[in-house]
């Protein structure tokens, strides 16, 4: 994979590689992750990407990660050896998913392949797509992919493709490349279970037939404390996530990053009827949860050959969580010789292989490549 | 590098990092979603559907299917499964692998034992069979490792659980199946009662009109919810024949009554509503609106009471279902006493024919009295006295059976104004000869010139007398023999006689004739020497002259004239052929007739009273042979008698 940055975040930037992309024989097509804090408009940039002529997809994130680095500002594009076959799904939260969404992505070639699934995480569709991701190809695709946006909590265009930047949209780009994938996370049980007696989608209105919010903070309170007021409650709520037990697999993490009265609002769905342990982490068990994921993903890929790239999306949270100690993280999965690129994801997905994919919270989902 | 130790050794152990160890708790976390995913609906696929999706991602298993037996789900498919693109269905395959045939989905039963199993499915992947008692069964495949025993054995309940529901699901779609069958046949039976002119309803034993529906109610301009709650005797008020209806129909019997309401006319039948104990609990009806029919009959037998004959319909064999009133005053009967009776009570005890006779036969019987007009015959009063009819029929078809209908004419007037006139003229014809006998005998004698001489213009005159009274006489012996033939007093004389002497007379009589029309005549005469016929010789030459003459009289002048006698098998044929002008197809049948003159005859002011077929048919059908016509105009005709060799016929 050829890897071009900059650090400045500009569209003029942008624009010239991508100009220069186009002549580029080794680059089949292009994928874009951009921070958020370049500030990318559609107006400014829909024209640039509606030169390219090479298949093109990317999203927006709070940070890009390059090299060991989180950049808050700044664009990675990277030079793929093999052109993407790619789908875009807009009007992503309003659509009733039909079964043949990806039925113009064909079937995979029998080569070990992997796909991209780049989602506006304010869409609250993940779980909707991945059943028709599923559905068309089961485990013979790997499946990397997560939620993009904004920290700030607006919706706005975040999905890249050639038509332009969208809002409310998906983009999944099928790759005839092999990967080896992990996901992991070191949260661990702190108290539960708790049975979600009301909820709609990512919104959990009571825990046990009480207040969702009442039965969070009388748990989390025990341990760290008054809670903050309703406006500061992320400062707390980031370190007791939820989670969903699973056979043989740690616990599927959701975070729950606002208040709403007594309702508890999460970054991705708890289906009602589920029960739900609250957990938490420290830095040490985030830190070998992430060597395991590298580890694990390697291992993985040792059938196709050996990693030359690494692609990670890591939870923004993780980084808000572990604060400095985040570049230990990225340290941890920075290997000389192997290029690391990535982005800090709203929700990541991870499809092994060798389990359901899911669309996770403050996990860690480490793909590595051998080209 | 004491973490990066720890991780290397985890994985070296469990490379993808699975093998999570579970307390009691958290499997029964995991099967407690599982648990509250079954059933949430009475759709079977989908409730499947939901339940498996669950499974998969409780178990962390990559792919699933779950296969019910049953008659709408092909048996070779999975009633669900996930993925349901079945070509990256690692748990579909493993059943196709391990079924090989497609089973009929009865079999599905006797296959549970095999694949309700844990097996290595290959590579590193595993699957798991599980019954659904025995309805069908789940697979779920998960690489890398199994379920262990404990989850294996925690999952019972559950299946259970969902054996159950699917079996809730199944019972479901039968009557949900059974439900659509009803509303469709419902849904039938109300648009046929909304489409015809029909008003169905229920009573209770009060007499309240329960329910009411129907296109008949918009006839009689009213409304179901109108009539509802009425009591029937305030409907049927001013109806007698409907209140006694609906009186018997409450008292346990059926009742049917035709009334008019609103301008209507309905016919209706009323059945009570009694159960197993016999107890009463009200009457159903259906009244049908028979205006349009009933107008139309009431119609049909104006017209049929109106014309001067007597019409009757019978059904096969000989059931009398209608009769006009011309037929009750011929027959002196009222309607009600024929309809339903056989025809033969009209007819007199020595023209009864068997019971199983049918009027195609009885009228066949009497072809011999036909006239062309129709049949004659005896008709029986009532009072038991005879009268002469004429019958005409004709038939249809109708709902499978056969229908004559016959029309009946009262002929005694006829009859006894043919018997007046036969009388008259014979005594006329008896009267005219004895003084034209006198005429004809002075008339030869002054011709002889005994008397004195005559000058040429007195024997013209003479001669002239003489030929007029010759044919004077000729006609009134025609005469006579017809009514000698009305009166059946025609007496024949039979003796062996050679038809060759009789055609030689015969043509010998008519050649003068021919000879002034300039027609000539040919005679193909093959008849046997010696062969002779038992008959009236003189009648027969009579007739065969009569053919002669009428063939010469209707050719036209300078024509030819063909005679053919010979043998046909027993039977003696005689033919004789013109080419003058013929006789009108329709007309065929009349010229037999007494005094029937044709229509060219008459135009053509050829001579003749129109009796001498009517006599050559009473001769020849007197000798046992039948004579016949076959004629087209201004084309000629051929007249042609049969007769046996040895029966005679006095």
């Amino acid at each position: 994979m050829v890897t071009f940055l900059d650090k400045a975040g500009s569209a003029e930037a942008l624009a010239q590689f991508l100009a220069s992309a186009q002549s580029d024989p080794n680059i089949a097509g292009l994928m874009i992750l951009a921070a958020d804090g370049n500030g990318f408009a559609p107006e400014v940039l829909d024209p640039i990407l509606q030169q390219v002529t090479k298949p093109l997809f990317g999203a927006i994130f709070p940070a890009i990660i390059h090299g060991g680095q989180t950049l808050t500002i700044g664009t990675l594009v990277i030079g793929l050896p093999v052109a993407p076959r790619i789908v875009t799904i807009r009007e992503l939260s309003r659509l009733a998913l039909p079964r043949d969404l990806l039925e113009e992505l064909g079937e995979p070639n029998g080569a070990p392949g992997t796909a991209f699934m780049w989602l506006d995480s304010f869409s609250q569709a993940a779980d909707a797509l991945l059943d028709v991701f599923y559905n068309h190809f089961g485990p013979a695709l790997r499946l990397l992919g997560g939620g993009a946006g904004s920290l700030d909590m607006r919706q706005k265009p975040c999905i890249i493709s050639n038509a332009g930047l969208l809002d409310d949209a998906a983009v999944i780009a099928v790759l005839d490349l092999p990967s080896g994938i992990a996901a992991r996370h070191g949260w661990v049980k702190l108290a539960g279970p708790y049975h979600v007696t009301e909820s709609e989608k990512n919104v959990i209105h009571s825990l046990n037939w009480r207040p969702a919010a009442t039965v969070y903070s009388a748990v989390v309170s025990s341990v760290a404390g008054e809670m903050p007021p309703p406006d500061r409650f992320y400062e707390v709520s980031r370190n007791f996530p939820f989670g969903l037990q699973r056979y043989g697999v740690e616990r599927i993490v959701r975070d729950p990053f606002l208040v709403d009265g007594n309702s508890l609002i999460c970054v991705g769905d708890v289906p009602q009827g589920s029960l739900v342990d609250i957990l938490t982490g420290s830095k040490e068990s985030l830190l070998v949860a992430a060597d395991e994921a590298l580890m694990i993903a390697e291992s993985r890929l040792a059938a196709h050959g050996r990693a030359t790239t690494l692609f990670l999306v890591d939870c923004v949270s993780r980084m808000l969580f572990l604060d400095d100690h985040f570049a230990g993280e990225l340290a941890l999965m920075n290997m000389p010789g192997v290029e690391m690129v990535g982005a800090l994801t709203l929700g990541e997905i991870a499809g092994t292989g060798r389990d359901y994919p899911v669309f996770y919270n403050k996990t860690a989902v480490v793909g590595v490549f051998d080209r | 590098m004491k973490n990066r130790e720890k991780v290397e050794a985890a994985v070296a152990s469990d490379p993808f990092g699975e093998a999570t160890a579970l307390s009691l708790q958290d499997r029964m976390q995991i099967l407690y979603e599982i648990a509250i995913s079954i059933g949430v609906t009475l759709d079977l696929r989908v409730m499947l559907t939901t339940a498996l999706d669950v499974f998969l991602r409780q178990l962390n298993c990559t792919s699933g299917a779950i296969y019910v037996a049953r008659p709408s789900n092909p048996p070779q498919e999975p009633t669900t499964a996930i993925p349901r693109n079945l070509r990256h269905n690692e748990a579909v395959a493993w059943v196709q692998r391990t079924i090989q045939a497609a089973p009929e989905w009865q079999e599905w039963p006797a296959l549970l034992p095999s694949l309700s199993q844990s097996a290595h499915a290959g590579g590193d992947l595993y699957v798991h069979g599980l019954a659904l008692g025995n309805l069908g069964f789940m697979v779920l495949a998960r690489p890398a490792q199994p379920l262990d025993d404990e989850m294996l054995n925690m999952l019972s309940p559950l299946l259970i659980k969902l054996t159950e529901s699917s079996r809730a699901c199944l019972q479901n779609e039968e009557l949900a199946t059974a439900h659509q069958s009803i509303l469709w046949e419902r849904n039938m039976l109300r648009s046929l009662i909304e489409a015809t002119p029909t008003i169905l309803y229920s009573l209770d034993k009060e007499g309240h009109v329960l329910y009411c529906e129907g296109r008949g109610l918009q006839l009689l301009g009213l409304d179901a919810e109108q009539v509802r709650g009425v009591s029937v005797y305030e409907v049927y008020a001013e109806i007698p024949g409907a209140i006694e209806a609906v009186q018997t129909a409450m008292a346990g019997r059926q009742a049917s009554a035709t009334y008019e309401l609103e301008g209507r006319s309905l016919d209706v039948v009323l059945q009570p509503v009694v159960d197993a104990r016999g107890d009463l609990h009200g009457v159903v009806g259906v009244s049908y609106d028979v205006t349009e029919r009933k107008t139309a009959i009431d119609t049909l037998t104006a017209v049929l009471n109106s014309v001067g004959e007597g019409v009757v319909t019978v059904r096969e064999p000989a059931q009398i279902v209608m009769v006009n009133r011309r037929t009750t005053e011929m027959f002196g009967y009222e309607a009600e006493e024929l309809i339903g009776q056989p025809l033969w009570r009209l007819f007199p005890d020595d023209v009864q024919p068997q019971p199983s006779t049918t009027v195609d036969d009885f009228i066949g019987q009497r072809d011999e009295t036909r006239t062309g007009a129709g049949a004659e015959l005896e008709g029986r009063h009532k009072n038991g006295e005879s009268f002469p009819i004429e019958l005409r029929s004709g038939s249809f078809a109708l709902a499978g059976s056969k229908y004559h209908t016959l029309s009946i004419r009262d002929i005694t007037d006829l009859k006894e104004y043919e018997r007046l006139r036969d009388d008259f003229t014979s005594t006329v014809s008896h009267e005219l000869r004895t003084p034209l006998a006198s005429i004809m005998g002075w008339t030869e004698t002054l011709l002889t010139e005994h008397p004195g001489p005559l000058n040429d213009l007195q024997k013209r005159f003479l001669n002239t007398v003489y030929a007029s009274s010759v044919r004077l006489d000729k006609l009134i012996e025609e005469i006579l023999t017809v009514s000698r033939i009305q009166r059946g007093t025609l007496r024949l004389q039979p003796a062996p006689c050679d038809p060759a002497k009789l055609l030689q007379s015969a043509l010998a009589a008519a050649t003068p004739l021919a000879a002034a029309r300039s027609i000539s005549l040919t005679v193909e005469d093959s008849w046997p020497a010696g062969q002779m016929v038992m008959g009236d010789a003189e009648r027969i030459e009579q007739t065969m002259l009569q053919l002669l003459t009428n063939a010469v009289k209707f050719s036209h002048s300078g024509g030819e004239v063909v005679v053919r006698s010979g043998l046909d098998g027993a039977t003696w044929r005689f033919e004789v052929q013109d080419q003058g002008m013929g006789v009108a197809e329709d007309e065929i049948p009349l010229i037999f007739h007494r005094f029937y003159r044709g229509r060219a005859a008459r135009k053509a002011q050829i001579q003749g009273a129109g009796l001498g077929l009517y006599v050559c048919k009473a001769v020849i059908e007197g000798h046992g042979g039948e004579i016949y016509v076959t004629s087209r105009p201004d084309a000629g005709t051929l007249v042609r008698f049969d007769m046996p060799l040895r029966e005679t016929h006095a």
